[in-house]
């Protein structure tokens, strides 16, 4: 299984085809892909409160049923994307060792919980370190055109 | 207080059962209704019950230009 942040959420649900996204599309069309609530949350604020950060500007250059296909799916996350709820995550996340931070704790539960690799596409080193410290993988993911 | 590596792995099974149970897992074929060239949506139809399709999916997908070279 693989989890995905924001970014790659967001390009997920657009239905954009770009060679550096086949395998997570595929693998939420084969119930393998999840992501976190607070990744879903910052990509739906992100989008709802449009700024100048990066979502902002992706979606701003997807096509018209690109964006309406977001949009869509922020409203009803497709059952092809997991999503672990705090209910079942804090029981781990309280137990990681370190100092983490909501969101990079939710994201290293719900790897152990999934055994999934983590894939994001900024890197980051209390998640690379604290990740590795309990043996869930992750993958720095480089999109192309 | 650092728990130990039996009851963290407890903790993970208690986890994933209750995902499990709440229908918090992924759905295979949840993206099937979406713009997705037509040999890689008849792959995901194909097989659903032994998981084979996703092999037919990648297959499918590696030889359609619409998937590989926009």
């Amino acid at each position: 299984l693989l989890i995905v942040d924001d970014r790659l959420l967001l390009e997920v649900l657009s239905g954009t085809q770009s060679p550096s996204l086949e395998r997570f599309v595929l693998a939420a069309a084969a119930g393998e892909l999840c992501t976190t609530g607070s990744w879903y949350w910052r990509l739906g604020r992100a989008l709802s409160r449009p700024g100048r950060g990066a979502l902002t500007r992706v979606f701003a250059d997807l096509s018209e049923p690109e964006q309406a296909r977001v949009r869509a799916a922020l409203n009803d996350l497709p059952p092809g994307i997991g999503l672990l709820s705090l209910r079942t995550l804090v029981p781990i996340m309280r137990t990681l060792p370190g100092q983490l931070n909501l969101l990079t704790a939710e994201a290293i539960a719900a790897g152990l919980v999934l055994d999934a690799t983590i894939a994001v596409t900024t890197p980051s080193e209390l998640l690379a370190t604290s990740a590795a410290e309990v043996g869930v993988d992750v993958e720095t993911v480089e999109l192309t055109a | 207080v650092a728990i130990s590596t039996d009851e963290m792995q407890a903790l993970i099974e208690r986890a994933r059962a209750r995902a499990a149970a709440a229908g918090e897992l992924p759905v295979r074929g949840g993206l099937v209704q979406w713009d997705l060239p037509e040999s890689v949506k008849t792959a995901m139809r194909q097989d659903l019950e032994t998981g084979a399709y996703l092999e037919a999916a990648r297959e499918a997908t590696s030889g359609d230009p619409e998937m590989v070279q926009q």
